[in-house]
């Protein structure tokens, strides 16, 4: 009995092993459970307000950047569409992720987002704000940044922030972070996999939540009559 | 007839390796740092920081320092290293950058790249960037800059060199 324990304990010990060495290996971490973002109140690049609400009912990838990163974040913003592109050969279009840029230097952002974003691709979605409603959705991600400010008119101090992707799903949760480099193949094969995965996850429930009310309805027929 | 063959053998020696050493004392007088592919991705006009990225080869026998760059079309032209661990992004200043015998240096996205601070005007694919590159022994490279439409940029994902070794970082 022992001897059996000892052996599925190294079984379970080695599966983990393996299984932690394959999310590393594929630079995917699920985050399991999913964690349901908090509410927050930014404004996206157009002057729109953008919420939690803004989450629902799309995928999106949330990079933590600013506009005057002049080269992890031009780098991350042109491989991340190259990732949606590789996912647009193999995938139905609502399924394809958005690309949010949190910009997280509203002093040297907010005149600037518009174009620069506009400069990456027309369909981006930039916001900011205030910083403790940034920090309300940095927290949410389980994300971090810092300005490196050297003094209160320094005005080229570099921002110090997470380079991982937040994946967020329709219900507006952490699903997933992807961790550079970006390899638009790779990671996009990595997202697919992790979106329909979540999506098969989403629509048992839907099924589950049809059933049980018509199981319900059926009861409900079953005490009137 | 064997002796002959003998000193004729001594004598190409001699001058094979005069030649190789005449060659080796001229290379080692002359430092030559060949700047290759020096590109900027263009940025909106908005935009103060950019980037910018070349390759340097030490072709000569000699250690080569790099000790910084300027450019008529900046305020400031710094070196700067990316560095991504533990998932957290940040930049350190590249005060000095050795580039030993035969190496080649890559400014790439992702690692080591110029800071282009400030232009003093919009710069676009059809107007090259003039800048210098200078070395510690007082001399400098002048070479152009272009500037790349995003539509043309290359995707890199970290083809910078690693070269922590031999920079020396600011505080």
């Amino acid at each position: 009995m022992l001897r059996t324990t000892i052996t599925l304990i190294g079984i379970s010990l080695l599966s983990l092993c393996f299984s932690a060495f394959t999310k590393a290996a594929e630079s995917t971490v699920i985050v399991d459970p999913p964690q349901l973002l908090s509410d927050f109140n930014l404004k996206d690049q157009h002057g729109n307000a953008f919420g939690i609400d803004q989450f629902k009912g799309r995928w999106s990838m949330v990079f933590v950047g600013f506009t005057s990163c002049p080269d992890v974040c031009p780098m991350t913003l042109a491989n991340l569409e190259a990732v949606r592109a590789e996912m647009g050969f193999r995938m139905s279009p609502e399924r394809i992720p958005n690309i949010v840029f949190l910009a997280v230097d509203p002093d040297r952002d907010t005149a600037l987002l518009k174009d620069y974003l506009a400069y990456f691709h027309p369909q981006y979605i930039g916001i900011t704000g205030d910083g403790r409603e940034i920090d309300k959705l940095i927290k949410g991600l389980d994300a971090f940044y810092r300005l490196d400010r050297k003094s209160p008119d320094d005005s080229n101090y570099d921002v110090v922030h997470t380079a991982t992707v937040s994946i967020i799903s329709p219900e507006a949760k952490v699903v997933a972070k992807i961790n550079p480099p970006f390899h638009p193949h790779k990671t996009g094969e990595n997202l697919m996999r992790v979106i329909n995965a979540q999506m098969r996850l989403l629509d048992e429930k839907e099924q589950k939540t049809v059933e049980s009310k018509q199981t319900v309805s059926t009861d409900m027929k079953a005490v009137s009559s | 007839m064997k002796n002959v063959i003998g000193d004729l053998y001594v004598v190409l020696l001699v001058l094979l390796c005069g030649g190789v050493f005449t060659l080796s004392a001229s290379a080692e007088d002359e430092r030559v740092l060949l700047v290759e592919k020096a590109w900027a991705p263009q940025m909106p006009p908005t935009v103060s920081v950019m980037a910018g990225y070349l390759s340097a080869v030490n072709v000569s026998a000699k250690p080569i320092t790099v000790t910084g760059l300027t450019s008529p079309a900046y305020q400031y032209v710094e070196m700067h290293q990316s560095l991504i661990e533990d998932g957290v992004a940040s930049m350190v200043a590249v005060k000095s950058l050795l580039i030993n015998p035969g190496e080649r240096i890559e400014f790439a996205p992702g690692g080591l790249h110029l800071m282009l601070i400030n232009p003093s005007a919009t710069y676009t694919p059809a107007k090259p960037v003039p800048m210098a590159l200078h070395l510690d022994n007082g001399d400098h490279i002048n070479f152009m800059l272009n500037v790349v439409p995003r539509s043309a940029q290359p995707l890199e994902v970290g083809k910078a060199s690693e070269h922590s070794a031999h920079m020396h970082h600011g505080s």
